[in-house]
């Protein structure tokens, strides 16, 4: 019983009944059974509340109970238009005994219980029950039909899924396609019924070795399940990668029957594989090195072949990216890291590249010349690209000696008689070098800065390690002088010179020349004549015209040297205005003053390459940026005054006095006591030059030296006027 | 037309810069010799850039720069630089400089770094 009410009270009860004592008494009885009733007051009540309650809730009443006689609408009426809204409408008819065959048609439509008047309470309950009891088992049944309908919708649609997304096939043992997914079809481009029946190597690319598919049938021959990436071909000839998973295929009774697929299209994947692949064979084929290192110099991990040849190692991530560019230059890997860190901290893109364009652009590493490129990506991730160019620099190199040596031969040509004279002279010198030191030195220093402004670029290296050679040695200098093969080198500048303008060109003399030692020999032979006094005369003067044959022009001796000054200027990158010379155009000199005036080239040099300043100190002490050289003489009572002045930076005589002294030329407590002028005295000693460096043009303190002996020889003298910043003047005062 | 200030101490430079500026067709209408004139000198005339020298004697350019820039915080400026400066020209850089020519000045190394800053006279 109790179980009974459980289920009835759940049940929603439509109760009509025109009578209300009836309706009463009946309603007290069904709220025994009943939580949910509605009543109404007659048929057409009734039918209306039971349109109602559908309208509002969705669902008929459970049971309907009636009476039959009612007016407005009996209960015949009403319970016929029910069953017409909803056949299965289980209805509870209280009815008097007479009426039974009325009611005949409503137990064939639906079901329907009686229960007579007046109600036997015994026999409403048993009725009342199995109406119930039927009403629970047809819900019972409804809701699992409902679950089977829904699982049975679930299911359609995971085959459906399977059927459009899964690219899954079975074969038969040999290999014959008997099912084939929707979307097999869609990746193959081949309908069910073409796959179908037919063998599975329909879809076999040409790409796909032979030892693939191999592998495949010996593992799903052995029962066991095969994982590979397959290329495959479609309808249209086009292809798909697939990852495909097969395994064996069993029958009901486990009897295996063939083989059974799923595979996902890794298609896009396979894409980007191979792209990348390509993009790496380029990077690695380019000849050119590509890496990227992050916010810690750190290298990262992908970079390309020609990188491990440029550093020479097998693997560069991880790796400091400024210890491998720059190594133990401190210097550039200190801008580099200066660089990155701003670079870091910068926000404008201008900013950054501005930087980066700052970075050192060529590194030497392992003996190869590195052009740098860099990159900023994403920020704090940078790229370099490097690239080889040692052979493009050689080039370079080459095509600059070519320049030069068009420089050597214009210079040769365009004064023919002196070039001649000069490689004469040398080659003398190279046959009979002076004996003593010293003098080798000097004279070898003098060649040098004359060969310098003839562009003679191989001889003057040559002389430049000759130099470096004889000074570190042990060896006699004589000896290292002979053994250097001068005459070869210098050989090798003139066979240039003679291949590009012909060999006529050093061996034809243009000028009648007379050899001194001839000229000497027939002014000694005239003045040893013994000649009448009548005729002493007129020899005394053809005697001093020969002797003025060998006498050299003062102005022509220094005509040469603008020139020489201007370009030595323009490889200091320093400005002068054009050298001056200054004085009488006739005076001339006797041969034995040609050596002390070819000296003067050290005077010049010394003025330019140490007195004259860089234009940026120049204009830092208000000077004129444009510095002045001047070259004037004059002849007073036979004495030639020279003067050669600059308005540099004078001559620092302490810095000369401590070279000295570091250099052991002189003790330090004899310095004490030394003049000025002493101090100064100091240029003339060999060995001695105040700049750090020793250069091709000066530097060696070899130079002066050479002036001053030649100066000697002639017994003149020289003044130096030192004003600090304001300039020095040589003044050399030499007798006639 | 762009109105340019000319920061350095070297007369042959300031000179080389008029004449390549106006060649290119820029109008040069302030000279400076130094930081301290330049900082003075640039309320006064508001160019549209300036270039500096960054190696001056009184004050450098890159104090000119700094100073220039605290009260005008728009001012373009471009530095005029000797290979060796680079460590100082980042510094320039850092604090506002709009660009940078390396010596020897070129025409097209005037033109280029204008343009960076004015990319509108491309054809002046």
């Amino acid at each position: 019983m109790q179980k009974l009410i459980n289920i009835s009270k759940n049940l929603k009860v439509l109760y009509v009944e025109d009578n209300k004592q009836a309706r009463e008494q009946t309603s007290k009885l069904l709220s025994n059974f009943f939580s949910y009733i509605d009543v109404a007051i007659d048929g057409r009540d009734g039918l209306v509340k039971y349109i109602e309650q559908f309208d509002k809730h969705k669902s008929y009443y459970d049971l309907v109970i009636s009476d039959i006689n009612m007016p407005n609408m009996d209960g015949m009426q009403m319970c016929l238009e029910i069953l017409k809204l909803n056949h299965k409408q289980p209805i509870l008819v209280i009815s008097a005994h007479n009426e039974s065959e009325k009611l005949q048609q409503l137990i064939d439509i639906g079901i329907t219980k009686f229960v007579h008047k007046p109600i036997d309470n015994q026999v409403f309950l048993q009725k009342t029950t199995e109406i119930i009891n039927l009403i629970h088992s047809r819900n019972v049944e409804q809701k699992r039909l409902d679950e089977i309908k829904k699982l049975n919708q679930e299911l359609d649609a995971l085959i459906d899924s399977f059927d459009t997304y899964v690219i899954a096939s079975r074969t038969d043992l040999k290999g014959i396609i008997t099912y084939a997914s929707k979307a097999y079809e869609t990746i193959s481009g081949y309908s069910k019924e073409e796959l179908i029946g037919k063998p599975h190597n329909i879809v076999r690319h040409p790409d796909m070795p032979k030892s693939a598919f191999r592998d495949l049938w010996k593992t799903i021959q052995s029962e066991n399940l095969w994982v590979g990436e397959v290329k495959n071909l479609k309808k249209d000839g086009g292809f798909y990668w697939v990852k495909a998973f097969i395994a064996p295929y069993y029958n009901k009774d486990k009897i295996h029957i063939g083989y059974s697929a799923i595979r996902l299209d890794i298609t896009a994947q396979k894409q980007v594989e191979e792209l990348h692949a390509h993009v790496n064979a380029l990077l690695n084929n380019a000849g050119e090195g590509f890496l990227s290192f992050d916010k810690n110099l750190k290298c990262e991990s992908s970079f390309s072949k020609e990188c491990l040849k440029i550093f020479g190692t097998n693997d560069i991530s991880g790796l400091d990216i400024s210890e491998l560019l720059y190594g133990n230059d401190k210097k550039n890997r200190e801008l580099f890291c200066e660089g990155i860190k701003r670079i870091l901290e910068s926000e404008d893109d201008l900013s950054r590249d501005l930087i980066l364009s700052l970075l050192p652009k060529e590194q030497n590493i392992n003996q190869k010349i590195i052009h740098i490129e860099y990159k900023i990506i994403e920020s704090d991730r940078f790229m370099l690209i490097l690239r080889d160019i040692t052979e493009t620099k050689k080039l370079e190199k080459k095509l600059e000696k070519q320049n030069n040596i068009q420089k050597m031969i214009v210079s040769a040509v365009s004064n023919q008689d002196e070039f001649i004279e000069l490689k004469l002279d040398f080659e003398d010198f190279i046959s009979n070098p002076p004996k003593e030191q010293k003098n080798l030195l000097q004279k070898l220093h003098t060649y040098k800065g004359i060969f310098a402004q003839k562009n003679m670029l191989h001889t003057v290296d040559a002389i430049h390690e000759l130099e470096s050679k004889i000074d570190t040695t042990k060896k006699e200098t004589l000896t290292t002088f002979n053994e250097f093969g001068l005459k070869n080198i210098f050989n090798k500048d003139l066979n240039i010179i003679s291949k590009a303008i012909g060999e006529e060109f050093l061996n034809k003399n243009p000028t009648i020349k007379i050899d001194e030692q001839k000229l000497d020999n027939i002014i000694l032979e005239i003045s040893n004549l013994n000649i009448a006094e009548s005729q002493k005369q007129k020899f005394d003067s053809i005697l001093s015209d020969l002797k003025k044959l060998r006498y050299i022009s003062v102005y022509n001796t220094l005509k040469e040297y603008p020139l020489r000054v201007k370009n030595l200027a323009q490889k200091l990158e320093k400005y002068i205005y054009p050298l001056e010379i200054i004085g009488d155009k006739n005076i001339v000199l006797p041969p034995k003053y040609k050596a002390f005036m070819k000296t003067l080239i050290h005077v010049f040099n010394n003025c330019i390459d140490h007195g004259i300043e860089d234009i940026d100190t120049r204009a830092k002490n208000g000077k004129d940026e444009i510095a002045t050289i001047k070259c004037f003489y004059k002849v007073d009572n036979k004495i030639l005054t020279l003067n050669i002045s600059d308005d540099g930076a004078g001559i620092d005589t302490k810095k000369l006095v401590s070279n000295a002294v570091e250099k052991g030329l002189l003790e330090r407590e004899n310095c004490q006591n030394m003049s000025e002028d002493e101090k100064l005295g100091l240029i003339f000693l060999s060995k001695l030059s105040t700049k750090e460096s020793v250069s091709t043009t000066s530097g060696r303190g070899v130079g002066m030296a050479a002036v001053k002996e030649e100066l000697d020889k002639l017994g003149g003298k020289l003044f130096i006027e030192n004003k600090i910043n304001k300039g020095v003047n040589f003044k050399f005062i030499l007798p006639l | 037309m762009l109105n340019i200030m000319i920061v350095d101490d070297s007369t042959i430079i300031r000179k080389t810069l008029q004449m390549k500026l106006e060649e290119s067709g820029f109008s040069v209408i302030a000279q400076a010799k130094s930081g301290k004139e330049a900082v003075e000198m640039y309320g006064k005339v508001l160019p549209d850039l300036v270039t500096m020298d960054i190696t001056m004697p009184i004050m450098n350019g890159i104090e000119a720069l700094k100073l220039i820039k605290k009260t005008y915080k728009d001012a373009k400026i471009i530095m005029i630089t000797s290979h060796g400066e680079e460590r100082l020209v980042m510094d320039a850089i850092t604090s506002g400089a709009k660009g940078y020519i390396l010596k020897p000045i070129t025409e097209e190394k005037l033109i280029e770094a204008i343009t960076r800053v004015y990319p509108q006279c491309k054809e002046s």
